[in-house]
């Protein structure tokens, strides 16, 4: 997969290009759907949600009413995964109501805090975008470095044995390691900012 | 933590390694060496940088790890894990402490399957082998729907040990449950499939042991399968496996949670089909309430402990749909002693099934109270179910439904057609006797009043009064002379809008009829549906509703004359809008339209009625165009039928006056409803509750072509009409005073106009609740007042609230949550919020445009408030094009 950076997309997405519209799906869909399941969305609805959050989302764009001072792309676009995804809820719980009469609670009416919210989007959100650079990732660097960052930083090894199991300087691991999270925070950056 | 000093072949006159700035960051440097660092740190901009990138570099490896981003296999590395001729690996599915599942497909039949390999080959402890070669043996014979089927089996040129079965696509039944909304019915259907799936496998000597959501997956179509018999035993088998299970916790951990009492217990041979039966019942459980039946985190001593003494809550005190008699199912299932318990797994299902078809459960056998409430309700529960179903049906599918009803109706008079040959001529004579009363009654009747003493000009209220006087003593030996005349007061009462008298003489005709027909009569459940329809004109709404849903049931149930179901389906269509569920009215027309026409034909009055409500019904639901062409086919029908001149020809002129009204055509309506309200003040006066409608349209009109003075009188003539006949919180009345309101807001009478509304939404609030239409209504129109009057902030409050509610309170094509969207625009507007008004605005106009048109008032307005927010944010650009959008409204 070639790196696109999210202006990229959205640059050529202002364009009409359809093909960048499924580039720009299949980076950012899942995140919104997790969200959506995790507020409790049936998961057809929860495709839906994200579908529609990603089209209101071009919208505006293309409205130029993206504010870099608004935040990251991650909380621009919590903006619109919020709205919809508790809208359907809303039309659900409608739905529900008319099919359980004399069913006067159900899970539908209780609206989950706004922290609870937040977090779960944050959870999602970075997870996904995550997961994409680490992919990324493993295309760009040598395995050896992926090797020694998995680890050393991860599962927490001791430089001078990762050292010696993949026959590296001590002060190679610690470079691996420092490599992969900045080449990391630079493809988080391209991905969740809009230039 | 240990102090580090500086790498020994640092030379402070070169930069630190990375090592070393991470030491300094984490504060395990010495002291010295930390002076030393943080002084060439700040002679040194390259090494200062670096260490800033350390620093963020460590934050994004706390986020790394926070997000459980950690090494995964590659679709390359899990095909190398394991190879099998004639399969390509695609994926590993599971992979636990025993084995790994992988989905691979099959060469020769191109299909996907899973496969389980027992890990560690040939290294497998002979426990372990053992028991997959058991699984095998065990699960291979079972061929059922909802059993995933084993295709093949054997051992790989390496040793591994491996069993091929059908790959199914689908979700752990627990997690099912919480993607798919379903209602209790639908559980238990989904239930009793899994429950014949171990069922099936009983009957074949298997007892499956590890029954457990995960277990179960649930395809896309919603069917079950039943997986994973690796802990199955052979019902005869005397097991030494589990004989120390206290101490054999790390093989049971996992499936502890759904373990029956006699499987903790320490007595291995105690397990046998009803150990499945409880656990079915632990599945059932959470299943229908989201919970455990007791508590199962903390120490192991304690869930053991759990699982032996705690006794399960009520599932009703968790979930209050839940009836008595799942109450009882389910707690028979979870009995601790399993003596108690369904003996088998069949026993649960057909007590599950008499539950489902509204039969006595065998749970409660013991009961004869029980038993004899369940005979009386059996036709009523039957049908309920059926009534669930259907309205959750789409309304396409609503003539199939009305075949189903068909189906049932023929099957009653079927049964009943022989009884009534040999009833016939009784019949005849009683209803001949009883037509002879009722006439000599009305010739009473008619010839009561006497003109010398009372004048020509009596009154049909004081002949009817007259009439009424001491009925009960003359039909005392007939009552089904009584029931008759009552019927017909009340009919004539009704027709009179006279709705006391007429709920008085349906109510004891109701009475009598309970008493000389009892209660499944269809001729008490028409009187049933007669009051049910008088208290919901007098805006009981619930009370209605709980008198009409039964009968309609029954009448269904048992099957009653196509007028009778076509009446009920129209009172049922009424309260349910009454109580603001309009889909749901919409729903009950239709098919009580599909059905009545069959009988009645189409210009029966009832069937004119029954198309008169569901446009109505429909204009709520904001789909005018369907009401208007119904409106325009009944009218001519009306004239030809009962005269120009009819009170209901008239009331059907006001409907189409209101369809065209909602289409924001006034100048149309004004007309007909003048013509209308003419007409109707010749035989009838203003208090009459079929003019109060047509004097209240009409004032609208007014108000909205701006003869304010004219609406203002009307209205305050409809409502003193209304609070005299129908009381003070009568729906009707509230909604005249909302309208009162506006005007004086209109004509600058603030304070009135701001009271009136408080007192309309108190008075609401109480008797319709928080969220319905009518409430968002009048609490938009105080908002609206609020937010003319320059109290903004109040009237952002209850504007941001009414926006919430009424995506709750109406359907999505309904333009008020639009009109509300907008006007919540108008208020950020005025808080200079411009961005967050702008998105309001352009939203509410956009759903305006598309269900109303381009050229609605509604949508006019949104038009207008988004120019005028362009203004205050000095956007001239925006503010010429919506200037010229408005242009282009005043040309249509």
């Amino acid at each position: 997969m070639n790196w696109v950076t999210t202006s990229l997309i959205l640059d050529q997405l202002g364009r009409d290009d359809a093909d960048t519209w499924e580039i720009f799906l299949e980076r950012f869909r899942q995140p919104i759907v997790n969200f959506a399941l995790n507020l409790g969305l049936p998961l057809e609805e929860s495709e839906d949600a994200a579908q529609e959050t990603l089209t209101a989302f071009l919208t505006a764009y293309r409205q130029g009413k993206y504010d870099r001072a608004k935040g990251r792309l991650g909380s621009w676009l919590f903006g619109f995964a919020h709205r919809t995804v508790m809208n359907r809820r809303r039309n659900l719980a409608v739905t529900q109501r008319r099919q359980s009469v004399g069913q006067r609670t159900t899970f539908w009416d209780t609206v989950p805090a706004e922290e609870t919210v937040r977090k779960s989007w944050n959870e999602s959100w970075q997870h996904t975008m995550l997961n994409l650079c680490m992919k990324q990732i493993r295309i760009e660097l040598e395995p050896n470095t992926i090797n020694a960052f998995e680890k050393f930083a991860l599962e927490g090894q001791p430089a001078a044995r990762v050292a010696t199991e993949l026959g590296m300087s001590r002060n190679a691991v610690f470079l691996a390691k420092h490599r992969v999270l900045t080449r990391l925070r630079e493809l988080q950056d391209q991905l969740d900012d809009v230039q | 933590m240990m102090s580090s000093e500086l790498s020994a072949d640092d030379d402070l006159t070169n930069c630190p390694n990375i090592e070393d700035i991470e030491n300094l960051l984490d504060n395990s440097l010495d002291d010295a060496s930390k002076i030393r660092l943080n002084e060439h740190l700040s002679s040194c901009r390259t090494c200062a940088a670096l260490m800033e990138e350390v620093q963020s570099n460590i934050q994004m490896l706390d986020q790394v790890r926070a997000t459980s981003i950690s090494k995964s296999h590659s679709d390359s590395d899990s095909r190398s894990l394991f190879r099998l001729p004639g399969y390509e690996i695609l994926r590993v599915i599971f992979e636990g402490g025993q084995g790994i599942v992988y989905e691979a497909r099959q060469l020769s039949t191109n299909r996907n399957v899973a496969i389980k390999v027992l890990l560690h080959g040939l290294h497998a402890s002979k426990k372990q082998r053992l028991r997959f070669e058991r699984e095998i043996d065990l699960a291979a014979p079972l061929e059922h729907p909802h059993i995933v089927p084993v295709f093949d089996s054997g051992h790989t040129e390496d040793g591994h040990m491996f069993l091929v079965m059908r790959y199914v696509e689908g979700m752990p039944f627990d997690v099912y449950l919480r993607h798919h909304v379903l209602g209790i019915d639908e559980t238990l259907r989904l239930f009793v499939k899994i429950a014949q799936a171990v069922n099936y496998a009983h009957q074949r000597g298997v007892i499956h042991r590890d029954l457990k959501p995960n277990n179960i997956l649930i395809d896309e179509q919603g069917e079950p399968h039943l997986l994973d018999f690796g802990l199955a035993k052979p019902l005869d088998a005397i097991d030494t496996e589990n004989k120390t299970i206290q101490t054999q916790v790390g093989e049971f951990l996992g499936t502890l949670a759904y373990a029956a009492p006699e499987q903790v217990s320490g007595d291995p041979d105690a397990v046998d089909i009803r150990s499945d039966v409880y656990t079915l019942g632990v599945i059932l459980f959470g299943a229908l309430t989201g919970e455990h039946p007791y508590p199962i985190h903390g120490q192991l001593v304690d869930i053991v402990s759990n699982i032996l003494d705690h006794d399960p809550p009520r599932p009703s005190s968790i979930r209050s749909d839940i009836n008595d008699e799942l109450d009882t199912i389910l707690l028979r299932i979870l009995d601790k002693d399993k003596h108690r318990r369904y003996q088998s797994v069949a026993d649960l299902i057909r007590d599950l099934e008499r539950f489902e078809q509204g039969l006595p459960i065998e749970a409660k056998a013991d009961s004869r109270l029980y038993i004899l409430n369940k005979m009386v309700k059996r036709h009523r529960v039957a049908v309920s179910a059926a009534i669930i179903v259907f309205l959750s049906l789409s309304l396409s599918t609503v003539v199939s439904v009305a075949f189903w009803y068909r189906a049932v109706q023929d099957r009653a008079d079927a049964i009943l057609a022989g009884s009534q040959a040999q009833q016939a001529a009784d019949l005849a004579e009683t209803e001949s006797r009883k037509s002879d009363a009722v006439n000599q009654f009305m010739m009473d009747m008619l010839s009561s009043p006497d003109p010398s003493r009372e004048g020509r000009e009596v009154k049909v209220v004081d002949v009817l009064d007259k009439a009424a006087e001491g009925i009960d003593i003359t039909f005392a030996e007939q009552p089904e002379v009584e029931i008759s005349v009552r019927d017909m007061l009340g009919r004539t009462y009704h027709a009179l809008g006279v709705m006391e008298e007429a709920e008085s003489h349906w109510s004891q005709q109701y009475d009598h009829s309970i008493a000389h027909f009892g209660h499944d009569h269809p001729r008490t459940l028409r009187s049933a549906s007669q009051l049910a329809l008088i208290w919901t004109h007098r805006g009981q709404y619930q009370e209605a509703f709980d008198l009409i849903e039964p009968t309609y049931t029954l009448q269904n149930s048992i099957g009653v004359s196509p007028e009778d179901l076509a009446f009920s389906g129209s009172v049922m269509g009424q309260t349910v809008s009454g109580l603001g569920r309009y889909e749901e009215a919409v729903t009950h027309y239709k098919i009580a339209l599909s059905l009545g026409r069959e009988g009645l034909g189409e210009e029966h009055r009832d069937i004119l009625e029954l198309q008169t409500n569901l446009a109505l019904v429909l204009s709520y639901v904001g789909r005018f165009e369907e009401a208007l062409e119904i409106i325009e086919n009944i009218l001519p029908l009306y004239a030809k039928t009962i005269g120009d001149n009819n009170p209901i020809t008239i009331t059907t002129m006001n409907h189409q006056a209101m369809m065209y009204m909602n289409q924001g055509r006034w100048s149309d309506a004004e007309p007909i409803l003048r013509s209308a309200l003419t007409i109707q003040q010749e035989t009838l006066t203003i208090d009459h509750r079929l003019t109060l409608p047509i004097a209240h349209n009409l004032a609208t009109v007014y108000t909205a072509l701006g003869q304010l003075e004219d609406a203002e009188k009307l209205y305050r003539e409809v409502v003193n009409a209304q609070i005299e006949t129908l009381g003070p919180e009568h729906e009707d009345s509230l909604t005249t005073l909302n309208s009162l309101a506006r005007v004086l807001k209109m004509r600058e009478r603030f304070d009135e106009a701001e009271a009136t509304y408080r007192q309309v939404i108190e008075a609401q609030q109480r008797t319709l609740g928080e969220i319905h239409p009518d409430v968002l209504i009048t609490q938009y129109n105080l908002g609206s007042l609020l937010l003319a009057t320059d109290n903004i902030i109040e009237a952002e409050l209850i504007l941001e609230q009414v926006n919430e509610d009424v995506v709750i309170s109406y359907p999505d094509n309904h333009w008020f949550p639009a009109v509300v969207q907008a006007k919540f625009g108008v208020c950020l507007t005025k808080l200079k919020k411009y961005e967050e008004a702008e998105e309001a605005l352009l939203d509410g106009y956009h759903r305006l445009k598309n269900i109303l048109g381009p050229k609605h008032s509604r949508t006019r307005n949104a038009i207008i408030s988004l120019q005028q927010l362009y203004e205050d944010w000095e956007k001239p650009e925006q503010v010429e094009i919506y200037r010229a959008l408005v242009g282009q409204t005043n040309d249509g």
